[in-house]
């Protein structure tokens, strides 16, 4: 592809035409600058963006956002919508970590008045939420417990002593997607879930201390408790081995089901079913299985941290008060109503990569944040900023209310880890101020604040393409890599 | 097989997130022989020296991309299982598969394989060589 293949809507919007290739059934959109687009081309991911278009039922246009990468079918930081009517839910387009996404918590604790502590608090937040590659949860649930957990989500949380109501609240969700059925994933699925609930995983999964470095807005920082200087904290984890599971099993029964359907599509990886057909509603309530067993681990490990702050954090007053400032999804296909063409329809949102960006006054809002619009949680890498912002109206029009789920990768695993070395990078973060606790120095490497793209400019093209506004800047102090 | 032989038949391919490589073989069974291996190695697996006995495993898709992507989400599980499985022999026959392996204790592995895609994944018979390019999510 080349830069002439593209319209320029904007600085920060570029269509690529329904007619650039036979079989397109929608334009693309890409938020983007005109760097981060040439960009772009460097890997598949645009070509994944087209391929995504030729799924029945797909409406408007698909949209990719500024930190796109190469994926395995669609792209990550990509998002379509298709018609409830006559389009199709694909399992490989939500993506196999079914419902990762993101949790920001806030405390009115000072950065000041915690360094001392900082330490111990990340080693004993490390020692409480398990974390790299095999490593399950603390609790040792049963099949019934987990079946539970998969129909109630942070429901069952709250339920067995692990949640506040506030907590539960301010999850996307309120954390449980109704219409969830255990009987529709497998045996296997539940058996890889007992033993991993409250647990990180590994890649690029995280838990990071952060201070409040600036305030953008200071009324909606007010709203949500963000204040400078303070002390947040983020986890970026998903289903683990049930949604891993649940994903797979659908993707291969999908790979026999779809004859019946003749559906043409360029990547069997995007193999996909009517969404009004039996097999797409037993893989939506599977989907949601998953979606749920995420909001609970999220919310357990949620739990684990906020014992680590009080037991760490002792002699600070309200060093138990870490509150929930929102908890949500990027990647996960959700029913929605968006305007299309001027006409309100009922849509699945796939979003792989992506996060959903409700504006001001949107009715699955909570309360509280009805006036400001959803937080949507943009971490960097674990040496860079992250940044909170806030859902516009004017995403609804453009993106199906989505918005950049992070930086997005740029360099290869196999790359970072000939060209970084992890001891290297712990020390090199260290000496900015950083604590990282990692398993593995290998897989360390390969999240070298080097591989991502430039968080500023992915926020610069959020902001300029009206997606989202910002709130507030984190710095990372501290940061568990899975 | 020695690694000499091993590192001509399996080729890691960059991928932006995930994990890629390109497989080959003289035969389906070779090919998927290779895959495993290629995908055991990405996972940088440490194991016991004890031989937990011999494993078969049989399995029937309607293709064989579909037979690939079965056969190395069970390895996967296995491993999951504390299981690695070595030693792994194939027989393919039309649509089936039977593996049958020798599997020792798995005391730690690197990284963690979420899942084995179908990305543009297509088994091809070229210039009397098999071979395919399989990506995993990472």
């Amino acid at each position: 592809m080349e830069i002439k293949d593209f319209r320029k809507i904007s600085d920060y919007e570029w269509e690529i035409a329904q007619d650039f290739q036979s079989g397109m059934r929608v334009p693309v959109i890409i938020f983007a600058d005109a760097r981060m687009l040439q960009e772009s081309m460097k890997d598949t991911s645009l070509q994944q963006a087209i391929n995504a278009t030729y799924l029945p039922g797909v409406v408007k246009n698909v949209c990719v956002m500024p930190d796109v990468h190469q994926g395995y079918g669609f792209p990550i930081g990509g998002v379509a919508a298709t018609a409830l009517s006559n389009g199709v839910i694909s399992p490989g387009a939500i993506g196999y970590d079914i419902n990762c996404g993101v949790r920001l918590m806030t405390s009115p604790i000072e950065y000041k008045q915690a360094e001392p502590f900082i330490e111990d608090l990340i080693n004993r937040i490390n020692s409480l939420c398990p974390s790299g590659v095999g490593k399950g949860g603390r609790l040792k649930l049963t099949k019934k417990e987990i079946e539970e957990v998969c129909t109630d989500g942070a429901r069952w949380t709250l339920r067995n002593g692990f949640a506040t109501s506030e907590d539960v609240a301010f999850i996307e969700d309120r954390g449980c997607i109704e219409g969830a059925d255990p009987s529709m994933i497998s045996p296997r699925a539940i058996q890889r879930g007992m033993p991993q609930l409250g647990s990180l995983g590994s890649g690029n999964h995280f838990i990071e201390i952060d201070i409040v470095d600036t305030i953008e807005n200071k009324e909606a920082a007010a709203i949500l408790g963000l204040y400078e200087g303070c002390l947040t904290l983020q986890i970026h984890t998903g289903s683990r081995g049930l949604g891993h599971q649940v994903c797979s099993d659908y993707v291969k029964d999908f790979q026999h089901v779809i004859k019946k359907y003749h559906f043409n599509l360029p990547d069997r990886e995007l193999v996909c079913v009517p969404l009004d057909s039996r097999e797409g509603k037993n893989y939506l309530s599977a989907m949601r299985c998953a979606a749920n067993f995420a909001f609970a681990n999220r919310q357990l490990l949620a739990f684990y941290i906020r014992r680590a702050f009080e037991e760490t954090l002792s002699k600070i007053p309200e060093s138990s008060n870490l509150r929930t400032v929102y908890d949500l999804a990027h990647n996960i296909g959700k029913i929605e109503n968006h305007k299309i063409n001027g006409k309100e329809q009922r849509v699945c949102v796939h979003r792989k990569g992506a996060t959903r960006a409700y504006g001001p006054g949107h009715k699955d809002l909570p309360n509280k944040y009805k006036a400001i619009g959803q937080p949507v949680l943009i971490p960097g890498s674990m040496g860079t900023y992250s940044w909170v912002m806030l859902g516009t109206q004017q995403a609804a029009q453009k993106s199906f209310s989505s918005c950049s789920h992070g930086a997005g990768r740029v360099m290869s695993r196999s790359k970072a880890r000939k060209r970084f070395r992890g001891e290297k990078v712990r020390e090199r973060l260290f000496e900015e101020g950083i604590y990282i606790k990692a398993r593995s120095m290998a897989g360390l490497s390969e999240e070298a604040p080097q591989v991502y793209k430039d968080i500023d400019r992915v926020i610069r093209c959020v902001v300029g393409a009206n997606l989202a506004r910002k709130v507030a800047r984190l710095r990372p102090i501290a940061v568990i890599k899975g | 097989m020695c690694k000499k032989q091993l590192l001509s038949k399996i080729l890691e391919v960059p991928h932006t997130a995930d994990a890629a490589i390109d497989v080959f073989g003289r035969s389906l069974n070779e090919v998927f022989t290779n895959a495993a291996l290629g995908m055991l190695s990405i996972m940088e697996i440490n194991i016991q020296e004890e031989d937990l006995g011999c494993e078969i495993l049989s399995l029937t898709e309607n293709d064989h991309e579909s037979l690939l992507v079965s056969f190395l989400s069970e390895i996967l599980y296995i491993v999951e299982q504390k299981r690695c499985p070595s030693n792994i022999q194939i027989k393919i026959s039309g649509s089936q598969l039977e593996s049958t392996f020798h599997s020792f204790p798995v005391i730690s592995f690197t990284k963690e394989i979420k899942a084995v895609t179908f990305n543009q994944l297509k088994i091809m018979h070229v210039n009397g060589q098999f071979q395919t390019r399989i990506v995993f999510d990472i």
